[in-house]
C-alpha cells in the first residue's frame, strides 16, 4: 500500500515529502534505493550482515540528510548515495577480520577430476579474498564497474578523481586478480561453473 | 604457467553472487523503518516561534472564551447557583 502511492513520484519529490516528515515517502526511496546499495555493500566488504548493517545505515543517513538536501535530481542522489556507501564500506572493512586465501582449502589446479567437485561456496570464498588483496579503490573501481555496470566519468564522480585515474585503477585491479589466479593455479576453475 | 584471461577473470567475477531476495530485502527494508529516528516524525517535533505563538494565542482565546460563558452564565438570573457553579467547574 505504502509502495503504490510513492512510485511514480520522482526522487526529488519523493525527497521533499520526507523533509518533512513523510516515511511513506521514505519507504518508497528505500525500495527504489536499497537493491543496489545492498549489492555494492555486500560486495566491497565480502560480508553479508555487515552489508546489511552498511545499508540500514546510508538510508538512516538519506533520511537525516532530506531537509537539507539541495533538490540536485535522482541522478546525483544515487551518486551521493554509491559515495555514501563506499566511504561506509571502507571503514567497516578494516574492522571485519578476513580469511587469507591461503587459508582457504583449494584442490591441486592441475587435476582434471577437480574441476567437478569444486562446490559454489569455495569458489566464492576464493573471490572473496581475492577481494581482500585489493585496495579499497581497486576494489571499489572493480565492483561498481564490473557489478553496477557504472561508467568510468560516474565512478570518478563517486571517488573524487579523474576519469582516467579511475580507468588506471580498473585496469590495475584486473591486472592483479588475474595474477593472483595465475599464481595460485586456478584460472580455468570458474569456466566449468559458468558454462 | 598460463596466463589469466580477461575471458577467465570475468567467470570468476560472476562467481560473487550476493543474495537479494524479496524476503531479505522486505526483512531489510522494516529493520530501516523501524530505526527510524522519532525526531522528525510530527508528533515529535519542537513547534517552530511562529506555531508556538499560534499554539498560545489559541488556547487562550479559548479559555478567554470559556470565562466569558462563565460570566454570562454566572449573572443571568434565570441560572442558578448549582447550575452556574457546575457551568465554572466545568468550563475548566
Amino acid at each position: 500500500m505504502r509502495a503504490a502511492s510513492g512510485k511514480q513520484k520522482t526522487d526529488a519529490e519523493l525527497l521533499d515529502r520526507m523533509a518533512i516528515g513523510d516515511q511513506d515517502a521514505f519507504h518508497s526511496l528505500i525500495q527504489r534505493h536499497l537493491p543496489y546499495v545492498l549489492k555494492t555493500a555486500e560486495r566491497m566488504i565480502v560480508d553479508s550482515h555487515g552489508a546489511e548493517d552498511v545499508a540500514q545505515e546510508v538510508m538512516i543517513k538519506l533520511w537525516n540528510k532530506a531537509p537539507t538536501w539541495d533538490k540536485k535530481g535522482s541522478a546525483q542522489l544515487k551518486t551521493w548515495l554509491y559515495r555514501v556507501t563506499v566511504n561506509l564500506c571502507i571503514d567497516k572493512f578494516r574492522q571485519i577480520k578476513h580469511c587469507p586465501i591461503e587459508q582457504i582449502e583449494i584442490l591441486p589446479s592441475r587435476q582434471k577430476d577437480a574441476l567437478s567437485h569444486i562446490h559454489e561456496k569455495q569458489l566464492q570464498e576464493i573471490i572473496q579474498s581475492l577481494f581482500f588483496d585489493l585496495t579499497n579503490q581497486q576494489r571499489i573501481a572493480i565492483v561498481l564497474s564490473y557489478y553496477e555496470g557504472l561508467k568510468a566519468p560516474q565512478i570518478a564522480d563517486i571517488l573524487d578523481l579523474t576519469p582516467g585515474a579511475v580507468t588506471a585503477l580498473l585496469h590495475r585491479a584486473r591486472h592483479a586478480l588475474k595474477a593472483r589466479l595465475t599464481d595460485l593455479g586456478i584460472e580455468g576453475w570458474a569456466d566449468d561453473k559458468n558454462n | 604457467m598460463t596466463k589469466t584471461t580477461d575471458k577467465q577473470l570475468d567467470r570468476w567475477l560472476d562467481t560473487f553472487k550476493v543474495d537479494n531476495s524479496p524476503a531479505r530485502l522486505t526483512g531489510l527494508e522494516e529493520r530501516i523503518m523501524l530505526s527510524l529516528p522519532l525526531n522528525r516524525n510530527g508528533f515529535f517535533q519542537t513547534l517552530s516561534f511562529k506555531d508556538g505563538m499560534l499554539a498560545a494565542l489559541g488556547a487562550t482565546c479559548v479559555a478567554a472564551g470559556v470565562l466569558w460563558i462563565d460570566y454570562l452564565v454566572q449573572n443571568s438570573e434565570a441560572t442558578s447557583y448549582v447550575l452556574a457553579s457546575t457551568y465554572m467547574y466545568g468550563g475548566f
